[in-house]
């Protein structure tokens, strides 16, 4: 799926902006927004918010 | 000609931030106020039936700050026990005496005991509201979890 940060954020309900924080790590969002996030890109969770650590 | 939308909405991380902002400027207000109270008494040489409506303001602000605390449940208590709540109850009773020393200046005893009298009854009152707010308030998260 390729959208846009926009049509992202228009799916889920938040402003871009709000898209664009949580890509760059500088915005937590709540486990409602996780899953809505999640939903939209029809996806799960550990694919889009598990971190790998190095040392694995 | 297009007709622009007013595309201006809070989500949950502008909320988030409004939250935020109103709690830093709800202790900015709080902390303002103390000041004041400080600079009338110390610079202005103000008693503080001077500055009543300023007293009764910080009062209700930190009763219902305390209560909505221990309503929402942000302390967790197994339990409320008697010898802590009498603890504290003794603590209020002890910093509200010696408030009333330090501003009031009593001339007789009579005066000082009527204070102590009158000062205790108050904290027993706001004791009583405390721990009513914290027993429903767990009570409700505790239905609320079931």
């Amino acid at each position: 799926m390729d959208w846009s940060q926009q049509e992202l954020a228009e799916q889920v309900g938040v402003a871009r902006q709000t898209i664009g924080l949580i890509e760059n790590g500088l915005y937590n969002p709540s486990l409602d927004l996780c899953l809505r996030i999640a939903r939209a890109l029809n996806k799960t969770l550990n694919d889009l918010f598990w971190e790998e650590t190095n040392n694995e | 000609m297009n007709n622009p939308k007013i595309s201006v909405f809070l989500d949950e991380r502008s909320r988030t931030t409004l939250h935020r902002i109103a709690a830093i400027m709800y202790f900015l207000t709080i902390t303002t106020l103390v000041v004041d109270i400080l600079y009338r008494q110390i610079a202005l040489g103000q008693t503080y039936r001077d500055f009543h409506d300023l007293a009764i303001i910080m009062t209700i602000n930190v009763l219902v700050y305390l209560i909505a605390i221990l309503y929402l449940g942000v302390f967790n208590f197994k339990k409320l026990h008697l010898p802590v709540m009498a603890l504290i109850y003794v603590v209020l009773l002890i910093l509200s005496s010696l408030l009333g020393l330090i501003l009031d200046r009593f001339t007789t005893l009579h005066e000082y005991l009527s204070y102590l009298f009158r000062s205790g009854s108050v904290a027993l009152i706001l004791l009583g509201l405390y721990a009513l707010a914290a027993y429903t308030g767990q009570k409700r998260l505790s239905h609320l979890s079931e």
